[in-house]
């Protein structure tokens, strides 16, 4: 059989992909599909200290290769998801990452310092990068020294190792890494949507409630790619990459840009065994190919260095 | 969950408005009225359309063309396989005896037909209004199964106005309305008894995980369309 473990700080992962944050909810829904073991890991809905109602509608609508959410972080609060989903997901062997989000650092150290101590949550997530939040969210993954500053708190309180989700939304992602690694985050995630629009073609008007929106899925996959061949040789800590993941073949693109493991969004939405039939893709890859899943991760960069110094 | 559906037929029943019929290897069967499948039309999102009809293996879903995914939808022939998810969703609970006023409004229709034709089949009296822009389609098939009253809003069918205009015309103990939001608030607002609603709302996953397609409830929570409806009491849903 062939070896698809890869090895994280705080996670150990049968195999590299997982559901990205936000396009699975806490895992219930998907259940009904697959066994939830067979992931690598979960990476669940942002948790905020008290319950959130999320955005009006409509929150979701599709662009030409694209989709556009605008969600705003609805979800039940940290006491219902410590009381009644981590639980349900604790009957699966499989690693959680739990993202944490909040108006105010106040709020963040609050869902870090709680919710890393749930048994089955072995990583947190920095959700710094929500496009569709006033407060809180992109606030502080567009500036460097909030972002440090973020992270830094969130390290202290922390019980297991911390993810920081970068977004796309800023001049300089090298930076903002650098600015979260040099903070103590143990590791990044990235790439979060892209902020965009849709306007309805006989009104003019967005098709959101909320007017912008988080662009995902295909269309923003060689915008993620990019900032993860960046990023990861800029850095020392491991990357998780995402951004329009839907195929065996797009997994092992973000592997060969330097990213470590590869969280899967909206294609769950479209196939809900994408997570499964990306692992199987991969598995066969790595078969076929008789080689280490190690050796592909920063394949691209590597290439480019042989290329460059001829 | 997973449906493979074969195209039996894909007909226009008016300008935009298309009827297919579909097998399923799965027996859908019985107690999928008023639920939905959410087709993978080959771009990002699956379109989530109600079931117009359905027994055993055989369903019909009646869809508008509204943008690249439902005109896709309208250019698949005979023989060609889709997948779905579904049936999805929590439908109408069908009455046992009594009046029912079955009240539809433009591509909130279709779902309406299984509903009659259950409901005729429980000995329940059915009374039917159909509202249309301009154009009707299914008012023969609901002939079948209620007494049907067409409305249009240019008049040029039935009577010119809205389905809310002709709805105290009649008694019943209990409502089915499925339509546009602005519809469903004027038939919860006049109508004389409980009744229920099928609620239309853009959806991501369809299944419940993404949070897309809420509304809000009564009680001051929210509610899922996708899996929480998209059927609804009444008074359980705030329009």
């Amino acid at each position: 059989m062939t070896n698809m473990h890869v090895s994280l700080p705080g996670l150990e992962l049968k195999n590299p992909i997982m559901p990205a944050s936000g396009c699975f909810g806490f895992g219930r829904e998907y259940a009904q599909f697959y066994d939830l073991s067979k992931l690598g890991a979960i990476m669940v809905k942002a948790v905020t200290p008290e319950m959130r109602r999320g955005n009006a509608t409509p929150r979701v609508a599709e662009t030409e290769s694209g989709m556009l959410n605008a969600i705003g972080l609805q979800n039940p609060g940290l006491e219902a998801v410590m009381e009644h989903e981590l639980p349900f997901l604790a009957d699966y062997d499989v690693p959680i990452i739990a993202n944490v989000a909040g108006k105010t650092p106040e709020d963040y150290v609050e869902v870090a310092a709680k919710i890393s101590q749930a048994p089955n949550v072995h990583a947190l997530e920095l959700n710094v990068s929500c496009p569709n939040v006033k407060e809180g969210g992109i606030q502080f993954g567009s500036d460097q020294e909030q972002l440090a500053m973020l992270t830094r708190a969130v390290k202290e309180v922390s019980e297991v190792p911390v993810y920081v989700k970068l977004s796309p939304n800023v001049t300089d992602i090298v930076g903002m890494a650098q600015a979260a690694e040099h903070a103590g985050a143990d590791g990044l995630t990235m790439i979060n949507t892209l902020i965009g629009m849709q306007l309805d073609r006989r009104t003019g008007k967005p098709l959101l409630a909320n007017g912008r929106g988080g662009l995902s899925g295909p269309a923003i996959k060689p915008v993620a790619i990019r900032m993860v061949y960046d990023v990861s040789q800029a850095v020392s800590i491991p990357v998780i990459g995402m951004g329009g993941v839907s195929t065996a073949e797009d997994a092992l693109d973000f592997m060969y840009a330097g990213a470590s493991a590869v969280a899967v969004g909206t294609a769950n939405f479209t196939n809900p065994m994408a997570c499964m039939d990306i692992i199987h893709g991969l598995e066969t890859f790595i078969h076929t190919e008789n080689i280490d899943i190690g050796d592909i991760v920063g394949r691209s960069y590597r290439a480019c260095e042989t290329l460059s110094s001829r | 969950m997973m449906l493979s559906l074969e195209v039996t037929s894909n007909r226009f029943l008016t300008s935009d408005v298309v009827q297919m019929e579909l097998t399923s290897e799965q027996d859908l069967g019985r107690g999928s009225v008023g639920k939905f499948i959410h087709i993978d039309v080959g771009r990002t999102l699956r379109r989530p359309i109600s079931i117009c009809e359905v027994d055993g293996h055989s369903l019909t879903i009646v869809y508008r063309i509204e943008g690249t995914g439902t005109a896709w939808l309208s250019e698949r022939q005979s023989g060609e396989v889709l997948n779905a998810l579904g049936p999805l969703g929590s439908g109408y609970p069908i009455m046992k005896s009594g009046k029912a006023l079955l009240v539809g409004g433009g591509i909130g229709i279709p779902p309406l037909l299984q509903t009659a034709k259950e409901l005729a089949s429980n000995g329940v009296q059915v009374t039917t209004i159909l509202g249309f822009r301009s154009e009707p389609f299914l008012v023969e098939e609901f002939a079948t199964y209620s007494d049907v009253h067409v409305v249009t809003e240019d008049g040029s069918h039935g009577t010119k106005g809205f389905v809310t205009d002709v709805m105290d015309a009649f008694t019943y103990d209990t409502f089915y309305s499925c339509g546009p939001r602005a519809m469903l608030q004027a038939v919860k607002q006049r109508a004389t008894s409980p009744g229920y609603l099928s609620l239309e709302e853009r959806m991501g996953c369809g299944v419940g995980a993404c949070l897309a397609c809420v509304c809000d409830k009564a009680d001051g929570t929210y509610a899922k369309v996708c899996t929480d409806g998209p059927v609804f009491e009444s008074e359980e849903v705030v329009l």
